[in-house]
């Protein structure tokens, strides 16, 4: 049971493959040549991952901040809505009874003075 | 093959063998993933990580006339507890003072409650189990400095679930009028301008970051976002405050069912104020619980008299100086009384009197000869007044008016004289209020409004216009005639308990007896519809009372009408005169001692700043707390205050700063 192989072409194959295993290939004048290029891509695509990694850390950076703003907002609407209740006639007049204040029965003057805008 | 010799053929052939073999059978792989299983992994991927996601549009504001925040999109926070993630030695380090310290934030629960509820999760390593909902932000923040919630979530397993509600600032004030806009339910404001609210969401392609963090995958929008427009009402937050609290007073006082009070600017028909209130079935704390100002249609009573009178006049079948009657204070017709609520009646007075007094025996017997064969007349010239016809206002659900008319099935002989006095009719207090704010404005009706203006991100859009309903209900003549006697009921007729000589009113009370066949459910409504300054009217108002309780008092003119004088005398001291430029000796005090005042105060609040800056305490002796407050704030301190009054001692820890007033 004896393969029939030419003994040349064998040999020749074993040669491309030890070459490439080799990486001979790499100095080849072709690749030599384009070699510039061959870096500018690299650069490129390295722009390209490190842009796509700013991108994502700038998705959650924002997503932290939207939940710090809402927080921020939920906290100055509710101090804004005391004091607006808190500013009310009404409650100024319950605290000022204390005080022994009470609503005035005429209504503000404004007194213009000459020359005033 | 003792000697293996990698150069030999044979073995370079196995290899090459091999490698040929694994590269057909990637090649092969790769082709059946991405042609045979392709289509559809990509279209699984894109579902999972790349999905065209919602931009939610944010839901505009409403806002006062006077530029308070009347209802705004609030983010509240539901907490759930990952159980699973706690070490047993925090929980059982924790739990007792954590249970206390809950009993106390959310008291739906007591401290053992808490205690058994946490342990329970705990054990059953529940990972989403419910603490609580509707959190605010800082009621959310006190939950989370508890022992066992402080820290980072991965420690004490406590999520936030963030959410957004609508909330209105002022609280109970003018709740319904703002109304809501729920899937289940609607109402007032919120619902009628929902549209200009809500904006439009958008859409983008997204991408997946795991978790829930979203990169855009494009700079562009498939669809634009568009927030929602603001709403700026008509309401004035002061007004309506004043107005809330007149008619809880009263509503307290005398026990009654509900009430609603309007306030409305006679040239515009804007609504300033608009106040309704209800009893809580089965408590005694009252809230706003319906629009009755729009919905609820009653029969008016005597606050109708007024049109009556007028119908009479514009026809010239009455003049107010006619003399009538009114003694026994009854008149029967087809067998039923009209009566006075004077025993008696008041003897021989003018028609014009009789509107003054009330009586409802001299209206009828004025104006029930004239129109008995002529029903038509009267009814026709109630059309004329307007008086049939829905107001308009920008909320959903507004009655209709109720006139009856000669011909219908419960049209009898008594109808038309019990109409001239507020029965038989249906309107309601807005309906009413409209009418007497044509009075009250030369004749010419305007239409009620609570839509101010639609504003985009700070630019008006779009703003109200007033709208003329009727240009002129009756002559100008017998309109002053009518402005007069509304005047006269204040100062000697029903309403004379409200007559004061700081503010002219006018208008006139209404009594009305509810469900009169029906000795169950028999009650009373007070009203009181009028306006203010009378000499030169700025504003109208009307106050309905629904049943008082008759043994504190139910007569419109005890009941009603001094939620009216209340109401004027806050609006009226809200109101700056304008008195003549100052002359001479005043003026030039006042200027000098103005302008003094300014310059010392400019000079001390430099210094401070100096001393402030060069890191010294800076002496606030006599300055207004409010300005020491904004001077020492702006600078990053925290202030506490003790006492009233002016500065007297100040002193510092760090960066609070206490100062003592007095």
């Amino acid at each position: 049971m004896s393969v029939r192989v030419s003994k040349k072409r064998l040999q020749q194959s074993g040669r491309a493959a030890r070459e490439i295993l080799r990486g001979s290939f790499i100095g080849h004048p072709v690749i030599i040549r384009n070699l510039p290029f061959a870096l500018y891509v690299t650069g490129l695509s390295l722009i390209a991952i490190w842009g796509a990694h700013r991108a994502e850390s700038r998705v959650k950076e924002i997503s932290k901040k939207v939940v710090h703003l809402n927080e921020l907002e939920s906290e100055y609407l509710e101090a804004k809505s005391n004091l607006m209740k808190m500013g009310t006639e009404s409650s100024v007049r319950q605290r000022s009874q204390a005080l022994g204040l009470v609503p005035s029965h005429r209504a503000p003057e404004r007194i213009e003075l000459p020359g005033d805008e | 093959m003792s000697d293996f010799d990698p150069r030999s053929t044979r073995w370079l052939a196995g290899l090459v063998l091999f490698i040929s073999l694994l590269t057909f059978s990637i090649l092969g792989r790769l082709y059946y993933v991405s042609f045979k299983l392709g289509p559809d992994l990509v279209a699984a991927a894109r579902e999972k990580v790349i999905q065209e996601r919602q931009v939610p549009a944010s839901r505009g504001n409403i806002y006062s006339s006077d530029g308070q925040l009347l209802a705004t999109s609030m983010p509240v926070y539901e907490l759930r507890w990952d159980a699973a993630v706690v070490d047993a030695e925090r929980m059982n380090a924790h739990i007792a003072e954590t249970a206390k310290a809950l009993a106390h934030l959310l008291p739906e629960r007591t401290a053992s409650e808490w205690g058994s509820y946490l342990r329970q999760q705990f054990n059953g390593k529940r990972r989403y189990a419910l603490i609580a909902k509707n959190l605010s932000y800082s009621h959310y923040r006190k939950v989370a400095q508890t022992p066992l919630f402080a820290g980072s979530k991965f420690k004490t397993g406590l999520i936030a679930e963030e959410r957004f509600t609508r909330l209105m600032p002022l609280g109970g004030l003018a709740e319904r009028t703002i109304g809501y806009q729920r899937p289940d339910a609607t109402a007032g404001l919120e619902a009628s301008f929902h549209e200009t609210l809500r904006g439009h969401d958008g859409r983008r392609w997204m991408q997946n970051l795991g978790g829930n963090q979203w990169k855009p995958m494009e700079s562009s929008y498939t669809r634009d976002p568009q927030n929602g427009q603001d709403i700026i009402t008509t309401l004035d937050a002061r007004m309506q405050d004043a107005a809330h609290r007149a008619l809880l007073y009263t509503l307290k006082k005398y026990g009654a069912d509900h009430g609603c009070v309007v306030l409305m600017e006679v040239k515009t028909g804007k609504i300033r104020a608009m106040a309704n209130l209800g009893k809580v079935p089965g408590d005694s704390a009252y809230t706003e619980l319906r629009n009755y100002a729009v919905w609820e249609k009653t029969e008016p009573g005597s606050t109708f008299k007024v049109a009556s009178v007028l119908i009479g006049l514009e026809d010239g079948t009455v003049d107010t100086s006619d003399i009538i009657d009114t003694s026994p204070g009854v008149y029967t017709i087809y067998g039923r009384n009209v009566n006075d609520s004077h025993r008696g009646g008041y003897g021989r007075i003018s028609l014009g009197r009789s509107l003054e007094l009330s009586s409802n025996t001299g209206i009828v017997k004025a104006l029930y000869p004239k129109y008995a064969k002529n029903p038509e007349a009267f009814i026709d010239r109630m059309y004329q007044l307007g008086l049939a016809d829905r107001s308009g206002i920008q909320i959903k659900g507004e009655s209709m008016p109720h006139i009856p008319k000669p011909g219908d099935k419960d049209w009898y002989g008594t109808t038309l004289p019990w109409m001239f006095f507020g029965y038989g009719v249906l309107s309601t207090p807005l309906q009413t209020l409209t009418f007497y704010n044509a009075i009250a404005n030369d004749g010419t009706m305007v239409a009620p409004s609570l839509w101010e203006a639609t504003r985009d991100r700070g630019i008006v859009t779009d703003a109200y216009e007033t709208r003329v309903l009727h240009p002129a209900i009756a002559s100008k003549e017998n309109i002053v005639q009518i402005q007069d006697l509304l005047e006269k009921i204040v100062i000697r007729g029903t309403a004379k308990n409200i007559y004061t000589d700081s503010l002219s009113m006018a208008g006139k009370t209404g009594t009305c007896q509810l469900n009169y066949w029906d000795p169950e459910s028999r009650g009373y409504q007070a009203s009181f519809a009028g306006y203010f300054p009378a000499d030169n009217p700025m504003y109208s108002c009307i106050v309905v009372i629904n049943r008082p309780v008759i043994s504190v008092g139910y007569y419109a003119n005890i009941v009603a009408a001094p939620v009216f004088r209340d109401l004027a005398m806050a609006v009226y001291r809200m109101t700056p005169q304008t008195s003549a430029p100052a002359t001479g000796y005043w003026a030039e005090g006042i200027q000098k001692s103005h302008s003094q005042s300014q310059k010392t105060m400019t000079q001390r609040r430099q210094t401070a700043i100096q001393a402030l800056e060069a890191g010294r305490m800076p002496d606030l002796t006599g300055w207004a707390a409010a300005d020491a407050i904004a001077l020492l704030e702006e600078h990053g301190f925290r202030i506490r205050l003790h006492g009233h009054g002016r500065v007297q001692r100040a002193t510092r820890q760090d960066k609070t700063i206490e100062l003592h007033l007095g």
